[in-house]
């Protein structure tokens, strides 16, 4: 009996998922609750299980292509006598299956082995650890097809294909130092490689070209005195040892953008070109623009203007971490009100970030580095940040994008209001 | 004085010009990274300890001690030679040959890699800052965004017989020494004494090694210590174990053995006791590296000590050995790159230039059994083995230890002749875990000193051709 199984409607709005990889083929014997492909919706990446049994008989698209909602994913040969399409999981077929399929993608922890350990218990050759190593491969994870229980090259490929890098996420990538961009430098071939925008990438890619196409950006750039705002985060650090790595500058960069939009609300606003208004938000969400190895992602932190700066920085070390491990849910990367673009951590000291639309403003953060400034027609030195606040033409001028970033400029240079403004 | 400590930005530091640095350089060059290496001798340091002082010169004086051995020992087989003297002031110049080709080739490779490299003595500040004293007595100061640190070790003293390179000597100074001592005493029975001592005795001097603890090379197979201890006495070397150096007297090195105090005496006294890494008093801890009470630095499988910054080769827990550095070294450059990689080897092999050789690989017996591993040990006795014959070899045995488990070779130890040669395939069998069949399938060349690998494997697979031994377990 055939039976099928549907692209289920995982909420928030989604009406199309990506298939990224298949993890069976044609033919291929499956039970229930077997992973059978990653899937990407807008946000978040899906690993996703069918409560089917049986051998496949059909796939729903290749690679990359576009699903909808309701669409057969795939389809399989059973040898019982139940027919009819499939409910998806966690409608019916399996209670605790929503879960699995709400957007929140498998945590995948890795923690960092004993090397001797892990390395005496998993047979492979040199070649194949260095291999494991390059993609950020457990090697203790893998399943091993090669002789007597060895991991070959192709049981690493499968693995980096299925998970890689992304289980290696943050712990490792803090290891490397402060400015160094992580580049593969040893890819130096040849031959050009032709690689098909999938993902997150295309996804970056469609948003980034409506936003420069329709937005009209205007920017003001300010050099803003960081004297203050370094020896608060210094005495931050102090007060709170435990927290240190958590208090970057990014909570004490949040917190300000929070209260000068609490007093600017057309930047805390939605622009709507075709029902030719703009939405006045009254709460505060200001997205955090955040590297991964797959692209840009943007985790969100609800209500920023009304959490303390440490509450903030340790919710910030949450999000990032788990937008780098591609483990954060479609709720905590959506519904953002405004965004906070901290350029200085790759070295950038003045960039022109683009806004995403429907937001109306994005600011980025350049690198505070020392620079000779005149005070009282003096020359000094004083460690200097550039500033660029980017507001959206159709609702902004510049004298209102001046004025909110005069705003947050003062809140930075004198960053004891920070403390002194929780509502 | 602000002006002078205006730093100059650069992109990777290296600390050191022995075998981790310069490789730390060289594959840090390859990934495109614009190197700096800081060496407190400058050119004329670049090789380190192993080609200057270690590795390199005294293989020079095992092998000039060696000729001259075996041409005594050949006068039996048939070798006349009336007499033989030993010139140890031209042999410091044969050597200083050698050292300085190595040390030059370095300098040469490091050029072609566009590595600059400044002699001067580096200390960190700073997370990402480092102080250079420069022989000229001024200080530079170098702002980096990566550093690999590989500053190496020096050899330890015992300070109720501190080192004064006339009376009492470390092994830098036995290099360099002009004529033979007619006595020589020697503490500790590591390789360090083992190999000086071994090559003093072959040279003429009337040699006796104490050693604290109760066995010669005491990290190694205890079998390997038992068959080493009666060959040392062959060379006519006295040993005492368990001996504590109490101070040197007028007569000699005075020790303890159980309650009895007694004097050796020497005309020198050699102290190899270990090395200590050299990572005090170069600023280590203002980068956020953590260091052990032993002196080691804690770093990550990545070799990363701190953001941004690696330690590789005696710096790091493990074996002082130069390979091991060297491999280390190019995990830190990649690490520090943007690369993913891993110091993850299943054996630093370990070979020590006895008499007989000795190899080291992998998990001893005992380790194995701790880890929990379902273990089998067989041996091959190099009596049995046609070429240790005609290279006079007394005793000695290749032993493989297997984890039955997961049928692989987790250990190779070997002593006798030559074996050192013999490390890198036991090695290649461990990394591999090759099973023991594995080993017996492959054809090994008659006559060699590595059929006795091949021959221990044969017992494995229960069809031994030489001898008549079972696996024991």
């Amino acid at each position: 009996m055939r039976r099928d199984f549907e692209v289920p409607d995982i909420g928030e709005g989604i009406a199309e998922v990506e298939i990224i990889e298949w993890h069976v083929s044609l033919g291929d014997v499956i039970e229930p609750d077997q992973i059978v492909a990653t899937i990407q919706t807008d946000k978040a990446v899906v690993e996703m299980p069918t409560p089917l049994g049986g051998t496949v008989v059909h796939l729903g698209g290749g690679p990359g292509e576009l699903l909808g909602v309701g669409s057969v994913l795939i389809s399989v040969e059973t040898t019982d006598e139940t027919s009819g399409p499939l409910a998806p999981a966690g409608t019916a077929t399996s209670p605790d299956g929503a879960a699995d399929v709400s957007g929140k993608t498998r945590v995948e922890t890795v923690s960092p082995r004993d090397e001797r350990t892990a390395a005496r218990r998993v047979k492979a050759a040199p070649s194949v650890r260095r291999l494991a190593a390059e993609h950020g491969v457990e090697l203790a994870a893998v399943r091993a097809t090669g002789p007597g229980g060895r991991v070959s090259r192709e049981d690493v490929m499968e693995a980096a294909a299925e998970g890689g890098l992304r289980g290696v996420g943050a712990w490792e990538r803090a290891r490397v130092g402060p400015d160094w961009p992580r580049t593969d430098i040893a890819e130096e071939s040849g031959a050009d490689e032709h690689v098909p925008l999938r993902g997150l990438r295309r996804q970056i890619a469609k948003t980034m070209v409506e936003s420069w196409r329709n937005v009209p950006h205007i920017i003001d750039y300010r050099d803003v005195d960081a004297s203050q705002l370094v020896e608060a985060r210094q005495a931050l650090r102090e007060a709170w040892p435990n927290h240190a790595n958590a208090l970057t500058y990014v909570p004490l960069f949040v917190r300000a953008t929070a209260l000068a939009l609490r007093r600017h609300p057309l930047m805390n606003a939605s622009f709507d070109q075709e029902a030719s208004e703009y939405v006045l938000h009254r709460r505060i969400h200001i997205g955090i623009a955040t590297a991964t190895s797959d692209g840009l992602l943007v985790p969100v932190v609800r209500d920023a203007d009304r959490r303390s700066i440490l509450e903030l920085a340790v919710e910030l070390a949450q999000l990032v971490e788990l937008a780098r491990t591609r483990t954060a849910t479609l709720d905590q990367l959506t519904g953002g009100t405004y965004t906070v673009n901290n350029l200085g951590s790759l070295g950038t000291s003045m960039g022109t970030p683009i806004i995403r639309p429907p937001e109306v403003g994005i600011a980025g953060f350049g690198r505070i580095s020392d620079r000779v400034v005149a005070r009282g027609g003096v020359p000094v030195v004083r460690p200097i940040m550039t500033l660029s606040s980017v507001g959206d033409h159709r609702l902004h001028d510049g004298d209102t994008l001046g004025s909110f970033t005069s705003t947050l400029v003062r809140l930075l240079e004198h960053p004891y209001a920070l403390f002194a403004d929780l509502a | 004085m602000v002006v002078g400590e205006v730093a100059e930005g650069i992109d990777l530091l290296v600390v050191g010009g022995g075998p981790g640095g310069y490789a730390a350089a060289l594959r840090a060059a390859q990934l495109g990274r614009q190197v700096v290496l800081v060496e407190s001798d400058g050119l004329a340091g670049l090789g380190g300890t192993c080609v200057r002082v270690g590795c390199i010169p005294s293989k020079a004086l095992i092998e000039l001690a060696e000729v001259r051995h075996r041409a005594l020992q050949f006068e039996a087989a048939g070798l006349c030679i009336p007499s033989i003297e030993v010139d140890l002031a031209r042999f410091q110049a044969w050597k200083g040959g050698i050292v300085e080709a190595l040390s030059h080739g370095v300098g040469t490779l490091l050029r072609h890699e566009r590595v600059r490299v400044v002699a001067g003595t580096a200390t960190f500040n700073k997370p990402n800052r480092v102080a250079v004293a420069l022989p000229d007595g001024n200080v530079m100061f170098f702002e980096f965004r990566s550093a690999i640190v590989a500053t190496g070790s020096q050899p330890l003293q015992l300070p109720m017989l501190p080192r004064d390179g006339v009376r009492v000597l470390d092994s830098t100074d036995v290099l360099a020494l002009a004529e033979v001592p007619q006595s020589v005493v020697v503490v500790g029975a590591g390789y360090i004494g083992v190999e000086l001592g071994t090559a003093l005795a072959k040279l003429g001097s009337r040699v006796t090694i104490v050693e604290a603890l109760r066995s010669v090379l005491p990290w190694m197979e205890p079998a390997i210590g038992r068959v080493l201890l009666r060959s040392l006495k062959r060379l006519g070397i006295e040993v005492f174990l368990g001996a504590e150096v109490v101070g040197l007297g007028e007569a000699g090195l005075v020790v303890r053995v159980g309650d009895a105090e007694r004097t050796v005496d020497g005309a020198v006294i050699v102290v190899a006791i270990g090395r200590r890494p050299s990572t005090h008093e170069i600023g280590l801890e203002t980068t956020g590296a953590r260091l052990a009470p032993d002196g080691t630095v804690e770093v990550d499988a990545s070799r990363l000590a701190a953001p941004g910054i690696a330690a590789i080769g005696d710096l790091t827990p493990g074996p002082a050995l130069a390979h091991k550095a060297t491999a280390e070294a190019g995990v830190a450059a990649e690490s520090l790159s943007g690369l993913h990689s891993k110091f993850d080897p299943l054996a630093v092999p370990a070979v020590v230039f006895s008499d007989p050789e000795v190899a080291s690989v992998g998990l001893t017996e005992a380790a194995a059994r701790a880890l929990g591993m379902d273990v089998a040990v067989a041996q091959f006795p190099l009596t049995a083995s046609g070429r240790a014959a005609t290279l006079g070899a007394k005793e000695g045995f290749a032993r493989l230890i297997v984890d039955r488990g997961e049928d692989a070779v987790v250990g190779a130890h070997l002593v006798g002749p030559l074996v050192s040669e013999l490390a890198a395939e036991a090695a290649l069998a461990v990394e591999m875990s090759a099973s023991p069949e594995d080993v017996a399938g492959t054809i090994h060349p008659h006559p060699t000193i590595s059929e006795s690998l091949h021959e221990a494997a044969l017992i494995f697979a229960g069809r031994p051709l030489h001898v008549t031994a079972g696996v024991g377990d």
